[in-house]
């Protein structure tokens, strides 16, 4: 809670820094900011608790699993902060100010027990968004990127309130943990009843939507490759966290008794978005666009933990977020700092990469192993944990996940070949050096990412 | 009026999943943006008008303040996504959500 | 029973009508080639669907619903259209595979929904006596700022999101020139 209000404030003082002229204070205000709130939190996570904080315990609830995963939010929105320099056109106070605000409904997401804050810390998210994908007015690409997120997001947002309703309906309640115990006094005593089961199913495609899985991962490519680099980034680590978080949570406390009944959906469609965006990944050309549908494809492994819904799944989601976060960030910022230079983004703009940008290289090296799960990086950690945590139940899936890593193995080595074996036309004369902040959190990035590889239970034992 | 007076909450379901389904055959068929948000609106009504019928259904107010929550949302993302909309026009010249299938190549 | 049975016709008599408007109305919003129409049909729906709130004892909600859809939204979307010029037909027509392809896709919706809710109300709880005042501003306002002041307060940081977001998007680039060293 303290930290939300920290974050919130902190937007607000950045708003009234942005009307000076002054704008080269903007960015370490926001870098100060998030990392006092990230103190803050760890603080609050160690039990550090005011009294007026239990009072809203019917809205909100911030224990361990809820403040380890605004530990990563945070986490990951600094390190996103410190990644992209910004532009010239787009240095402006309002920009950083709504990623602070999209921020906070992201972690309103991730410690909801109503569906109120869930429905509200989703629009607060998602609506930042919506303006900050657009954020490059004069491309027509971010225009599309704002326009399509927008009618896409609405839309979930109306199939989404419709399940809310029905849940409603059939429980009398918003609190998730008053359903869940409703739920199983019904289920017990007469079976699920239709509406309920209209309820969960809209409840779940309009979640779906928003961290895109497939059938609903048709507005993910473009929207990722539209919207500006940093925006990006944002979209694929902090919101899908949080977005996969929150229906973790729902799922496992308020629906957790019924998933006989949402499983096997959850389940062909969790197969689905691995095939689905695996498969399409394969064949694009530009980098970008290739990381949106692996993003699409990761989205699919995270199901796997919903679809368990345990303690041990809970954990593993931490490790995989955190192993997957902080590859996805770096990655999208080597993209944004290659089409800057080369004003392209295919995957053989990263020819010869190796002999001029060492540091680079092998920061992007680390994380396409991570998303990969090659042993030794968090990503393997990750996968590991999760996928050993659904092998009982789900063992043709988790079979099925294993091949399609096999295959994700083709897309991402195509990049790390072209960075450390091919040659590019030009000579190392064009090497421009890459910002202290962003060769600071590259390497906090692959720091981090190659110890939680090699530690993964610092990690697990934070839930 | 009492309680006995009011119309079945059946009837009420029936009547939003119908208003629900307009709305989103709407976003399925019309191309032109600001259309398209108004069926969206269209089905944000529909909810609307289902909490409400539960609320009094079931005797219990929290039902109509989710209902303020999403009028409160309804407001802000419209206003939002109208300025998205004008800033679209001003770059092309038309609203129409399909004009641009160029970011494919 | 041919008096209880007027009766019951009777009571159901404003719903039929409101619903009468309310689907007319919304079918209206989607086929009206001209937007401007479109606006004018959903501001109908959104009188019809007051009208069901006073039916349903939902009095404050009712108001609201007046204020922000019909009076504030609906306006914004009038007053965008006409500041656009978009009040002319200039929509293409999308091909008919298509159309018929959307209009099955949400009549499969309905059909799903109808088949599944029906009778759903055998499944829920229903209110007692004391259930009759909820609906009115002393009784949602009480509520609203105990119970519920917390999501209240949070409403703020949407606000100024979508504020800050609307005025970000709206205002125009800084001119070559004059953009700042």
């Amino acid at each position: 809670m303290k930290a939300l209000i920290l974050i919130f404030s902190g937007a607000i003082v950045l708003l009234f820094a942005g009307l000076g002229k002054n704008e080269r204070k903007l960015l370490p205000l926001v870098w100060l900011t998030l990392f006092l709130a990230l103190a803050m939190n760890g603080l609050e996570y160690f039990g550090w608790e005011l009294p007026w904080e239990q009072q809203w315990s019917s809205m909100l609830q911030f224990n361990k699993f809820s403040l380890a995963f605004n530990f990563l939010l945070i986490l990951l929105a600094l390190l996103g902060s410190m990644l992209f320099v910004p532009r010239l056109e787009d240095k402006g106070a309002d920009v950083f100010a709504l990623m602070l605000f999209s921020l906070c409904g992201g972690m309103l997401m991730t410690s909801f027990t109503s569906f109120f804050m869930l429905f509200l810390g989703l629009e607060i998210m998602s609506i930042p968004l919506y303006v900050l994908a657009g954020s490059r007015k004069e491309d027509l690409r971010s225009n599309e990127a704002a326009l399509k997120y927008y009618l896409m997001g609405s839309f979930a947002t109306g199939i989404l309130l419709f399940g809310v309703a029905m849940v409603y309906g059939t429980t009398g309640s918003f609190d998730i943990y008053e359903i869940g115990l409703r739920y199983t006094g019904a289920t017990m005593l007469t079976g699920m009843s239709p509406m309920a089961k209209i309820g969960i199913l809209m409840v779940m495609f309009g979640l779906l939507f928003k961290i895109a899985a497939a059938p609903f991962h048709f507005w993910a490519p473009d929207v990722y490759t539209g919207s500006p680099g940093r925006v990006t980034a944002f979209m694929a680590t902090v919101v899908k966290t949080a977005g996969v978080v929150a229906m973790f949570r729902l799922f496992a406390i308020s629906f957790g008794i019924a998933d006989n009944f949402w499983g096997p959906t959850l389940a062909i469609l969790a197969a689905l978005t691995m095939f689905v965006g695996n498969l399409s990944a394969l064949r694009q050309d530009s980098f970008k666009r290739m990381l949106a549908y692996s993003s699409v494809a990761h989205a699919g492994y995270l199901l796997l933990a919903i679809l368990v819904h345990n303690q041990n799944s809970g954990k593993a989601l931490l490790l995989y977020m955190t192993g997957y976060g902080l590859a996805a960030l770096s990655a999208f910022a080597l993209i944004h700092k290659v089409s800057r230079e080369q004003g392209r983004e295919d995957v053989s703009a990263f020819d010869g990469w190796a002999k001029r940008y060492p540091v680079e290289s092998f920061a992007l090296l680390i994380s396409l192993l991570s998303m990969t799960g090659i042993p030794g990086t968090a990503g393997f950690a990750g996968k590991y944990f999760l996928f050993s945590s659904a092998f009982e139940g789900y063992t043709w899936l988790i079979i099925f996940a294993l091949v399609l890593s096999a295959v994700s193995v083709a897309y991402y080595f195509r990049v790390i070949i072209a960075m450390y074996f091919r040659d590019s036309g030009n000579d190392a004369s064009s090497v421009e050096g890459s910002a202290m902040s962003v060769r600071l959190a590259l390497i906090i990035c692959t720091a981090l990412n190659i110890a939680a590889g090699i530690a993964p239970w610092f990690i697990l034992e934070r839930i | 009026m009492n309680a006995e007076s009011l119309t079945p909450v059946d009837q009420y379901i029936y009547l939003s999943s119908l208003l629900f389904c307009i709305g989103m055959a709407g976003v399925l068929l019309r191309r032109n943006a600001i259309v398209v948000l108004m069926c969206i609106e269209l089905m944000l009504n529909a909810v609307n008008l289902l909490f409400v019928s539960l609320s009094t259904y079931m005797g219990d107010a929290s039902g109509q303040i989710f209902v303020f929550f999403i009028m409160v949302v309804a407001a802000a993302e419209a206003s939002v996504g109208l300025a998205i909309l004008v800033m679209v026009y001003r770059n092309t010249r038309s609203t129409n959500i399909s004009f641009l299938d160029k970011i494919k190549n | 029973m041919e008096d209880a049975g007027t009766t019951v016709m009777m009571n159901q008599l404003p719903f039929i009508i409101f619903s009468f408007i309310a689907i007319l109305m919304a079918l209206g919003t989607i086929t009206a080639r001209n937007p401007v129409y479109s606006v004018l049909c959903l501001i109908l729906t959104f009188f019809a669907l007051s009208g069901h709130y006073v039916l349903l004892n939902a009095q404050f909600i009712a108001v609201v619903n007046l204020i922000v859809y019909a009076g504030a939204i609906m306006v914004l979307f009038l007053f965008v259209l006409m500041l656009l010029n978009l009040n002319k037909e200039t929509e293409p027509v999308k091909s008919y595979l298509w159309q018929i392809s959307g209009a099955i896709a949400a009549g499969l919706v309905l059909v799903t929904l109808a088949g599944a809710l029906k009778g759903a109300s055998a499944y829920m709880v229903k209110g007692g006596p004391e259930a009759e005042g909820i609906g009115l501003v002393k009784n949602l306002g009480k509520i609203l700022f105990s119970d519920f002041v917390l999501p209240f307060e949070i409403s703020s940081i949407l606000f100024l999101a979508a504020m800050v977001g609307a005025v970000f998007i709206g205002k125009r680039e800084k001119q070559e020139g004059g953009a700042n060293s």
